[in-house]
C-alpha cells in the first residue's frame, strides 16, 4: 500500500465501465486505479452504449449507477460514457494512463488502442479482476434465489 | 463535532442506500454505520445475505458520506453505542417510524428519513427475477 505522502506513478487516470449493481469487484478497480493516480476520472457507461455493444440493458438504470460511483471516495470526477472511443476521451481529459479490468487484455480492440496511447504516451494499465463476482454472476445468483 | 450513526444490512448497494447515507452525513459532521455482521443477520434478522461482512464493510467504508463502520451484533446495541460513540444523532428510514424513539432518552436526537420511492435490495432483486429490465423492457 502506498503511503499519503508518497508520488504518484501518474497524474491523471481514465477508467470506464457500466458499474451494474455496483459490487466488491468494481470497487477494487477504481481502488487501485486511484492508488496510481493523483486524480481518478470515471466514465459510466450510459444505457444507450451498453444496448448498443452488449445489445442489453444494465439491471440498474444509468441515473443511479452514476450516483453510486459518484459516491465512491475513489473517483475524483465522473462522468457519462457515451462512446467507447477512448481516443476521444484523451482528447477531452488528456489522461497519461488508461484502466482498464484485465478482462480486456489481448482483445483486438485493446491491442490497437495500447499501441495508438503508446505514441501519446500514455499507458495502458491493465488491473486484475476480482474473484468469484461480477455483475453477471450477481443477477444469476439472485435469480435463482428468488425462483427457489 | 456532530456525531451521526445509522444501522442496517447494506447487502447490494443501491441508489437507495447512498441517498440515505448522505442524508445522514448532512445531519452532521462524523457519519458511523453500524452494519449487521453476518452472525447477527442469520441469527436475529433471518436474512441471507450475498456478501460477507468483511465484503459489505470494505463498501461502505468506500462512499465518501461514511467515516467510521462498527459492527451490529445485537438489537440492545443502539443505547451503549449512543453513549460509546457519543452520538448526537440516530438515523434510520422512516420504515422504522416511531420504533428507535426511546433513544431521546439516551441524549440522542433520533431521525427517521424518507426511502427513496421504490428502490430497495428486495424491489431489485424482485426485478431480476421478473427478467423485465433484463430484456430492455
Amino acid at each position: 500500500m502506498e503511503g499519503k505522502d508518497s508520488v504518484k506513478r501518474y497524474e491523471l487516470g481514465y477508467t470506464t465501465g457500466v458499474f451494474d449493481m455496483f459490487h466488491i469487484g468494481h470497487l477494487n478497480i477504481l481502488r487501485r486505479a486511484r492508488e496510481q493516480c493523483e486524480t481518478l476520472i470515471v466514465g459510466v457507461s450510459t444505457d444507450e452504449l451498453v444496448r448498443e455493444y452488449k445489445h442489453k440493458s444494465p439491471i440498474i438504470p444509468f441515473d443511479e449507477r452514476i450516483e453510486i460511483v459518484k459516491a465512491i471516495r475513489y473517483a475524483d470526477i465522473v462522468v457519462p460514457q457515451t462512446s467507447m472511443n477512448k481516443m476521444e476521451a484523451w482528447e477531452r481529459f488528456h489522461f497519461d494512463a488508461l484502466f482498464h479490468g484485465s478482462d480486456w487484455k489481448g482483445s483486438d480492440m485493446y491491442t490497437r488502442i495500447t499501441e495508438e496511447f503508446r505514441k501519446l504516451n500514455v499507458d495502458v494499465v491493465f488491473l486484475p479482476h476480482t474473484q468469484g463476482v461480477s455483475s453477471t454472476m450477481l443477477a444469476d445468483v439472485l435469480r435463482k434465489i428468488e425462483e427457489g | 463535532m456532530r456525531r451521526v450513526i445509522t444501522y442496517g444490512t447494506f447487502d447490494l448497494l443501491h441508489y437507495g442506500h447512498i441517498a440515505l447515507l448522505k442524508r445522514a452525513k448532512e445531519l452532521g459532521d462524523y457519519l458511523i454505520v453500524a452494519l449487521s455482521t453476518d452472525e447477527f443477520n442469520r441469527v436475529e434478522k433471518n436474512k441471507h445475505c450475498y456478501f460477507s461482512y468483511e465484503q459489505r464493510k470494505n463498501l461502505r467504508e468506500a462512499i465518501r458520506y461514511v467515516d467510521l463502520v462498527i459492527p451490529e451484533e445485537s438489537w440492545e446495541q443502539k443505547v451503549s453505542d449512543v453513549h460509546e460513540y457519543h452520538i448526537d444523532t440516530f438515523v434510520i428510514g422512516d420504515d422504522w417510524e416511531g420504533k428507535f424513539d426511546f433513544l431521546k432518552d439516551e441524549g440522542a436526537e433520533v431521525v427517521y428519513l424518507p426511502r427513496t420511492p421504490e428502490i430497495s435490495s428486495t424491489q431489485i432483486k424482485q426485478d431480476i427475477a421478473l427478467d423485465k429490465r433484463v430484456r430492455g423492457e
